[in-house]
């Protein structure tokens, strides 16, 4: 049959946002009776506080995933760019140069994924298996285990910061989503991406430099890791290696949860926004109703089966297959 | 539709799961106990031990016993930040990384919350339950030592790392102990295994073979205890050499029962979690000062001592022997 046209498309999109939104309408009113603080303004914007970290991560995580790819080192990334972050002002250097010093950080170690993948062309799970722990090697290699202290001015400006009530971190987050929003909908290397992305055969052949793509992909991702890292770590006014350990799993489920396909070729940074509050709100309202962190993961479980299932069952048959 | 219904039959579940759990009465003091991490058999003795308080203190007291699935200070500090929404009285942190707990614990502070540590301290806090008293534990290793080999003689160290806080303050005691009391025991040796059973059995074999004089050894770290009794075991200088060490019940339980070993020292895991509560509880009501005993249950009393944060009071030290060891399981 023929591919759907772009009405189609964008039809099918609107409708994995709009389950999204139940599933999320579902969450408020399901936590909202769990505990009686819970459905506030201000307790939900307190939640974006910590959820647009992870959030940010999974921007990164979806500009991978539409490759195809994964990258299970975005943790390890975190916790090298924090720790520079913290070395370098522990030395006496500004913070300015400090944060440039980690961003710059983060960009290397995710290009050096993108480098292996597209050149060595071993497959990213496993060159990113690899990366996680010789990152992280590499954060307790350089701090030899030892707890940086971060400035308290630093979580004044930044770590506890809101503007006009909305934490600084979900306005970075926001940025950040709308920055890939426009890279990908107006730039000729997002549409590189896309490309890449949908069939990197393809966009080969039609003169896309998809090695060059790939980099770029993976370097994105470590760069918002260590964004990340960094309002970590004026968060918790400290830097540590051993931060972020299994935050690969919760950006992943991000990701998947806003609709991706880890075959590649979509991405729904809209979907990202949504799987992040789902996941933050579902984590926050279970915990504000006592309920055990081993019943929450069986439950978080179940409620991504039904978010995820319930888009692969609305897919007709025949397509997606990719 | 069945999709739907599928949905509304999660969310179902999600609610009927939560219909169990208690709600806040407002007469309660409502006091959050988190351990470093959940599902362990550690922090599952610590939590009958805090049950137990929360039963003592019923309808004073609503206990609520939550941790993290990883023994990770960001999930502690998540945690922590959902916890403070639904304002408690009090929050009790075995902090996994005494630093980064700090701001969140300053704002739990702000929003009118006593926030106490144990286990892992952290940097800024009301009080704090510690672990034993370093230098009285340093002192109990010795004196349990001593039963076994009299006051005199060569004894050898095995420690887990020369940085590791507990161990290198645990030494400590012993040195200072040994000074004002056992001038006839020397110390002739400190070497680091790890926490790893496997090393500290070859340290412990070496020890044994290059120093023909010794009497005595300590060993410090719960993995390395049983390597270096199995070192003197497969020596066969049981009873030749003695040693003690510090170790879990579950841990020790064996060589206490086969007479490897005679006294274990450590502290009391369910104690740790009743005097916890108990200490939240008077500092909720009236006041924890410095040099001024209050009263924990069963426990008795407990005297704050001044540290360089705030206050604090330690456990007591529980030797576990054969004849005691079965009342202990974690």
């Amino acid at each position: 049959m023929q591919e759907s046209s772009p009405v189609m498309g964008f039809v099918k999109k609107h409708k994995e946002i709009v389950v999204l939104l139940v599933v999320l309408a579902v969450v408020l009113l399901v936590m909202s009776q769990l505990s009686r603080f819970f459905l506030s303004f201000r307790n939900l914007l307190e939640a974006t506080r910590l959820g647009s970290e992870i959030g940010i991560i999974a921007i990164g995580m979806a500009m991978v995933i539409l490759l195809g790819g994964i990258d299970l080192s975005v943790g390890a990334v975190f916790a090298v760019s924090a720790v520079t972050m913290g070395m370098v002002v522990d030395s006496g250097s500004p913070v300015v140069l400090a944060m440039a010093a980690a961003l710059v950080t983060g960009a290397v170690l995710g290009s050096f994924n993108g480098l292996v993948v597209s050149t060595i062309k071993i497959p990213p799970i496993i060159t990113t298996l690899g990366t996680m722990s010789l990152f992280r090697g590499l954060a307790m290699g350089i701090s030899r285990g030892k707890s940086f202290p971060i400035p308290e001015a630093l979580y004044d400006s930044i770590g506890g910061k809101s503007v006009l009530g909305v934490p600084l971190q979900f306005l970075i987050f926001l940025a950040a989503a709308l920055a890939v929003v426009f890279l990908l909908r107006r730039t000729t290397l997002g549409r590189s991406l896309i490309a890449t992305g949908n069939n990197p055969v393809a966009a080969m052949f039609s003169g896309v430099n998809t090695r060059l793509v790939t980099i770029f992909a993976y370097g994105l991702s470590g760069f918002f890791c260590s964004l990340a890292g960094i309002l970590f770590a004026c968060r918790v006014t400290s830097a540590k290696a051993d931060f972020g350990i299994g935050y690969e799993m919760d950006a992943i489920t991000i990701v998947v949860l806003g609709g991706a396909s880890l075959k590649g070729g979509k991405a729904n940074i809209i979907g990202v926004a949504l799987g992040m509050l789902i996941l933050i709100l579902t984590r926050r309202g279970l915990t504000m109703g006592l309920v055990q962190p081993e019943l929450q993961t069986v439950i978080f479980g179940l409620l991504l089966i039904a978010a995820v299932g319930f888009n692969a069952l609305s897919t007709p048959v025949g397509r997606g297959g990719k | 539709m069945s999709r739907i219904s599928r949905l509304l039959v999660a969310a179902l579940i999600v609610v009927g799961l939560a219909a169990g759990m208690s709600r806040a009465r407002a007469e309660e003091y409502r006091i959050v106990v988190m351990p470093k991490v959940v599902g362990i058999d550690y922090f599952n003795a610590v939590e009958e031990g805090v049950i137990d308080a929360g039963k003592e203190l019923e309808g004073k007291v609503e206990v609520i016993w939550m941790g993290p699935t990883q023994d990770q200070v960001e999930r502690q500090i998540e945690m922590i930040d959902n916890l403070i929404a639904t304002q408690p009285h009090a929050i009790c942190v075995a902090s996994n990384d005494n630093a980064a707990i700090v701001p969140i614990l300053r704002r739990a502070s702000r929003e009118g919350i006593k926030v106490l540590s144990w286990d892992g301290d952290a940097d800024f806090r009301d009080f704090f339950v510690n672990l034993v008293d370093y230098d009285e534990f340093g002192k109990g290793l010795v004196e349990a030592l001593v039963k076994e080999m009299g006051p005199e003689g060569d004894i050898a160290i095995i420690t887990t790392s020369f940085t590791a806080p507990n161990q290198v303050k645990w030494i400590e005691g012993i040195e200072k102990h040994i000074a004002a009391a056992y001038p006839g025991l020397k110390i002739v040796d400190t070497r680091p295994a790890g926490e790893n059973t496997e090393r500290a059995y070859r340290l412990t074999q070496d020890l044994l073979k290059s120093m023909p004089n010794l009497k005595g050894v300590i060993a410090l770290g719960v993995p390395n205890v049983p390597g270096a009794i199995d070192a003197i075991k497969e020596a066969g200088m049981i009873g030749k050499v003695a040693i003690v060490g510090n170790a879990t019940p579950n841990v020790a339980r064996k060589y206490l029962k086969d007479g490897d070993v005679k006294s274990i020292l450590l502290w009391d895991a369910p104690a740790h979690g009743y005097l916890t509560v108990y200490s939240a509880y008077r500092l909720l009501t009236d006041g924890l000062e410095e040099g001024v005993p209050y009263d924990a249950g069963r426990m008795g009393q407990f005297t704050p001592v001044k540290d360089n944060i705030s206050l604090q009071v330690s456990l007591p030290i529980m030797t576990f022997t054969k004849d005691n060891i079965d009342d202990f399981n974690f």
